[in-house]
């Protein structure tokens, strides 16, 4: 009965023929890369699952909205799990994308023909962040209230396009209720499609070509089963992960904000306290640009050095794996820096 | 996923006929001339370039609304019960300002907004001074920037009593 089910479904589906092409596409046995990629994917699925959830219950409105995710964690069933898997997973998100980024960079994928795969992964990085930090906007605490704030200024200190980001940002040009909605909308609607869309291309931008420079150089595993089952079992164990920290770990809500009532300090995520170290400690002014300004300009250099790799680093030359290995080791202490 | 070939198929088929080659050129011409079909592919292709751009535009503006609020005067309070050596937060609409009563009895006020990256000030009544926690930016009792980040002085706002009561407004 079950296999005439399944063959009835194979048959429509076309399910044979798709696993007979996989069965025959070779991958390394072991990747980094291609492993914290699957798990970057997972783990983007459990927050759009999670998410859409959460959205249900919470509500887009400075007055009521840090209620509304008290409401969710206190009274609404598995209300805690819920928001604790997406929280925990957001931070793993950042994690996973990180170590991506820096697998790639090290293990120099980037290289031709892979520019095309290395800038979406990059646009990727930033729309990944963008989600993990408009999700802590959202509690409307202290914290994030003040994160909308100092975020939509830094970004706004930016040439040409400045006052636009700002406004974007903002909903206007002060931080007000709207900016709560821009954050939301950003959160659950432009940002989760962008990554849809930048996620497909990227992900088939890498399997469209066969993925192996120098064949029978490394050893290889089919896609199905072999692979898919590998990642299947880290996908489960980034799921216990998940769930531990969900059930173990709570995060904090946060004070809804109060402007008249108490001093507000704010610290971003630890994906974004290297900028903080950096504009906290840089003198009021440099070059006679407001430091800000500075820093935002130096870290938008950096940027560009990421989008220029491809086409700078072709030849042999590892001047390019020095200076990655730098920035790698200047966010490090940064970051260990602010923590500390 | 697709194979290496089944992408590149269909790049040549259909575009860019070449010239019919029974016409015998008359002159030497540089340019060969546009056929039908190049100058329909411009004006389609230009057309829905010049729609997305038109479109465009409204969108953005949608986006990035701007435009101030219109309130822009704030209560702090009575003036009997606003003690000397004591600061207050208050509103003008949704942009935090800050008063403080110095010792001679008289009202400052200032923008709460840190001129760093606009974080919300706090008087501190012990150390006598004005001070961001965000970067740890410091300024005096005359809004002047004294240490830390801040690249300026706090903006002044007006501060004056009337009946009784502290009104903060911006100059």
């Amino acid at each position: 009965m079950e296999g005439v089910a399944r063959k009835w479904f194979a048959e429509r589906l076309g399910t044979g023929a798709l696993l007979e092409r996989l069965r025959a596409r070779q991958v390394p046995s072991f990747s980094v890369p291609q492993y914290t990629g699957g798990v970057v994917i997972f783990l983007f699925l459990l927050q759009v699952a999670t998410g859409i959830l959460l959205m249900l219950p919470y509500r887009v409105d400075p007055a009521s909205a840090n209620a509304s995710i008290e409401a969710i964690v206190g009274q609404v069933p598995f209300g805690s799990l819920m928001r604790g898997i997406h929280a925990w997973a957001s931070h793993l998100f950042v994690a996973a994308m990180m170590l991506h980024l820096a697998s790639v960079l090290l293990l120099r994928r980037y290289r031709a023909p892979n520019e095309l795969v290395w800038l979406l992964g990059l646009l990727l990085l930033l729309v990944g962040v963008g989600l993990a930090f408009t999700g802590t906007i959202l509690p409307w605490n202290e914290n994030g209230y003040l994160q909308a704030r100092v975020s939509s200024e830094m970004l706004g200190q930016g040439p040409v396009f400045g006052g636009f980001v700002k406004r974007l940002l903002r909903g206007g040009d002060e931080v007000t209720p709207w900016t709560l909605n821009h954050a939301y909308g950003f959160h659950t609607g432009v940002l989760p499609a962008a990554a849809t869309l930048l996620v497909l291309l990227h992900t088939v931008q890498v399997h469209r070509r066969a993925p192996l420079a120098d064949p029978g150089a490394v050893p290889t595993i089919p896609v199905y089963p072999d692979f898919a089952v590998r990642m299947a079992a880290a996908c489960v164990g980034v799921m216990a992960l998940v769930v531990s920290l969900a059930t173990f770990v709570p995060v904090p809500i946060g004070e809804a904000v109060d402007l008249r009532a108490s001093v507000l300090n704010a610290q971003p995520p630890w994906y974004l306290l290297f900028a903080h170290e950096l504009v906290g400690s840089a003198p009021p002014m440099i070059l006679g640009l407001p430091s800000a300004q500075f820093v935002l300009g130096a870290l938008s250099l950096v940027g560009l050095f990421a989008v220029g790799l491809p086409f700078i680093d072709r030849r042999g030359s590892r001047i390019t794996l020095y200076v990655g290995l730098v920035l790698i080791a200047v966010w490090g202490l940064l970051t260990a820096h602010a923590v500390l | 996923m697709s194979t290496p070939d089944d992408t590149r198929s269909g790049e040549h088929d259909g575009s860019a006929a070449p010239a019919s080659n029974d016409e015998v050129p008359k002159a030497p011409s540089p340019r060969p001339e546009p056929t039908r079909r190049d100058f329909l592919s411009i004006a389609i292709s230009g057309t829905a370039a010049s729609l997305g751009v038109f479109s465009a535009y409204p969108v953005v503006r949608f986006l990035a609304p701007s435009g101030d609020e219109q309130l822009r005067t704030g209560d702090a309070g009575d003036e009997d019960k606003f003690p000397r050596g004591a600061g207050r937060m208050v509103l003008l609409g949704s942009k935090p300002a800050l008063v403080i009563r110095l010792d001679d009895g008289t009202f400052r006020a200032f923008s709460a907004l840190c001129t760093h990256l606009q974080c919300v000030v706090a008087y501190s009544a012990e150390r006598r001074r004005i001070e961001c926690p965000c970067h740890r930016g410091v300024y005096s009792l005359e809004g002047q920037n004294v240490s830390g980040p801040p690249p300026s002085p706090l903006k002044q706002l007006a501060c004056e009593v009337v009946n009784g009561k502290v009104i903060v407004s911006e100059v």
